[in-house]
This record gives structure tokens, sequence and C-alpha cells, in this order.
């Protein structure tokens, strides 16, 4: 959360913005990121306070320009104030970091206790040539920083666990479960549930994915999983036998980063108490919908 | 077997039919059914079927 700005950068912040017209031609006050670093400079702030003051300002950063037809101005400040968490950034994680570094959350929490190896050049988002062997939650800070300087990225290289997932989440707007298997899973959901924040799944295998939102008091993962959870003999799971191909993880990324904006904004309908599911090979997007009553 | 999610399957059923002996008659183990959903709802494996349902039979996809 930005402090107050001193007279000093408001008048900078006025002095720096320019107006232009965008592509609808309306007239709108934008600041440049040159403008940005010049601020950050002189008031020894970051850029993430840069533009949480800009915004209140009534100033586009101007790479938000694009943004601002579908996101109001006080939705891209709360946006710019918000802290997700992304546990695992790998196939859904990198690019649900990605999505979210662009459309402009201001703090992302980024949790994986992996390097980066040859067979996640195919999906993974953060992954490259010069990344392997690198630790993916330290990638993640990287790339993230010359995307978008004005998120700030906080890295974990550990494996969630109960000793450790309450400090790491605490103080997130929304968690993401970016996770590539299911007991681990079932960790996250639980400390979701204990703090209180909302939850967006997704899951991968093959050419088929599923998101799911997850509140508090809602059943969740036992609805996708039963009670018992999935086979702990790892040859035996879907995505062992259909694998992970490049497309899947990012359609499924996507729907899970707009499941967080909405969430976060509280726009449209969240998929609560339903499973989303998408089938690549057959163009289908399918809404399955939970019954509390059968379910056992 | 093999399933084409494309065409899907079509199986006649007799009358009270469940989910769990369609299961059996297309040599899917019921405890690598997670989810059922009829006609875009949950069910459990009991659920009786009438004849024209669209039965959806989803294992515990867990990759990322």
């Amino acid at each position: 959360m930005s402090e107050d700005a001193g007279p000093n950068m408001r008048q900078l912040l006025h002095e720096s913005s320019k107006k232009i017209k965008d592509a609808a031609a309306r007239k709108v006050l934008v600041l440049e990121d040159c403008q940005a670093l010049k601020i950050v400079k002189e008031c020894g702030s970051t850029v993430h306070d840069v533009y949480c003051e800009a915004l209140k300002a009534g100033i586009y950063p101007y790479r938000y320009l694009r943004n601002r037809e579908s996101i109001s101005i006080e939705e891209q400040l709360s946006l710019a104030e918000s802290r997700v968490a992304v546990v695992g950034a790998g196939g859904l994680g990198g690019h649900v970091i990605l999505l979210l570094a662009r459309i402009g959350i201001g703090q992302l929490v980024v949790v994986d206790r992996d390097v980066f190896d040859e067979t996640n050049l195919n999906r993974q988002a953060l992954c490259s040539d010069k990344a392997l062997g690198k630790p993916k939650a330290e990638e993640a800070v990287l790339v993230v920083g010359s995307i978008n300087p004005g998120v700030e990225v906080l890295p974990y290289k550990v494996k969630l666990d109960v000793s450790n997932a309450s400090e790491i989440l605490a103080g997130s707007d929304v968690l993401v479960d970016a996770l590539d298997n299911v007991p681990d899973r079932f960790v996250l959901e639980n400390v979701a549930k204990r703090l209180g924040i909302p939850l967006v799944h997704g899951a991968v295998a093959g050419f088929e994915g599923r998101v799911m939102t997850i509140f508090p008091d809602d059943p969740g993962l036992e609805y996708l999983y039963g009670n018992k959870g999935a086979s702990g003999d790892k040859s035996k799971r879907p995505e062992s036998i259909l694998g992970v191909p490049t497309f899947t993880p990012c359609i499924i990324a996507t729907l899970q980063a707009m499941e967080v904006f909405k969430t976060i904004l509280n726009r449209g309908k969240t998929f609560q108490n339903v499973m989303v599911h998408v089938d690549l090979e057959t163009g289908e997007i399918k809404e399955f919908v939970f019954q509390d009553h059968k379910h056992k | 077997m093999g399933y084409d999610p494309v065409k899907g399957l079509d199986l006649s059923v007799d009358g009270e039919t469940t989910v769990a002996e369609v299961c059996r008659k297309i040599n899917i183990p019921a405890e690598k059914i997670k989810i059922v959903m009829i006609n875009g709802k949950s069910e459990s494996l009991d659920y009786v079927l009438k004849g024209s349902e669209r039965v959806g039979l989803f294992p515990p996809v867990g990759g990322g």
C-alpha cells in the first residue's frame, strides 16, 4: 500500500503528464514511463507508488491506455493496490504471472521451489534458454521487471506447506492455485480457507483443462477430487498419461487471471461452485454446476 | 477402448440403469471417476438414467 504522496510528487505528476487523445479521440492525461522514472528518482519512491499516485490524480500511466476502454481509472487503481499470490510458477503460473503483471496488479507473491529444466520450454511462459537451471520464483522477478516495473514481485523459493503458508500468503487479496499435483492443492486450499482468501483453481491434462473459483465457505476442491483426493501414484495421473502440451496451460491461465480480475473488482460472474471445462480439441468451453445436496 | 471427444459415445441403456452400471459397461473403474455430470449438473454414480441424458465422467485432473 502506497503512502500518501507529498505535494512534491503530486506537483511533479501534473508537470510531467501530458494530455493526449486516445484511439477513440477522447482526451486523457497520461504519464509515460520515462517521466515516471524521473519522479521515482526525484522522490526516492518506487514505480509502483508513482503509478498509484498518478491514478489517484486522474493520470493514466501511459502503458495502461488500452486497458482504459474496459477498466475505469478507479478499477486500475484497485488493481495497483492489490496483492495476488500465485502458487506454482510453471505452466499455469508463468502465464498467470505475466497476465497479472500486464493488467497492473501491484504486488505479486510468487511461490515455487523448483528450477527450470528443458522439458519446461514447451509451455512455461517464464522459461527460456537462459533461464534453464534458475529458480522459477526468481525468474519471475526478472521477467516481470522487464514488462512492468510498477509491479512488485515477492519471490519464495520454497515448497508451500502448513509451516510456512500463512506467513507467505496472509495479506493477499486473491490466491491462484497453479500447482501441478493434487495433494499440494489441498494444502493450499486449507490455508486459503483458514485465511479467508478466495482461491482461483486451475488444472490441465492433455488438451483439456478446468477452472473453479473457491470462496472460503465453498466445498471447493472436494467437488473436483472427492474426499480422498487423487491417487498418490504419479504414473496413473491423467496429466502423466496425457502430458501437458503447449496451448492448454495458456488458455486455463487466461481464465484464471480473469477470475482474479473479477474477484478483485467484483465484476461479472465468477466461477463459484461450477467447473468451467475447456476442451481445446473440440473447441468446447462448458460450465458444469455442482449441486450441494447431491455431493457426497 | 478409445474415446473420441468430437463424436462422444452414444449408448443405449435398459430402463433403470445407473451411471455406475454404464461405467462398468464401458470398462471405466468407478474409483477413477471423481465427477459425474448429468446434463451439466453434478450427480452421483448411483444416479438412475432415463435414456436421453448427456453423461460427463471426469478423472482427477491435477496438472499445471
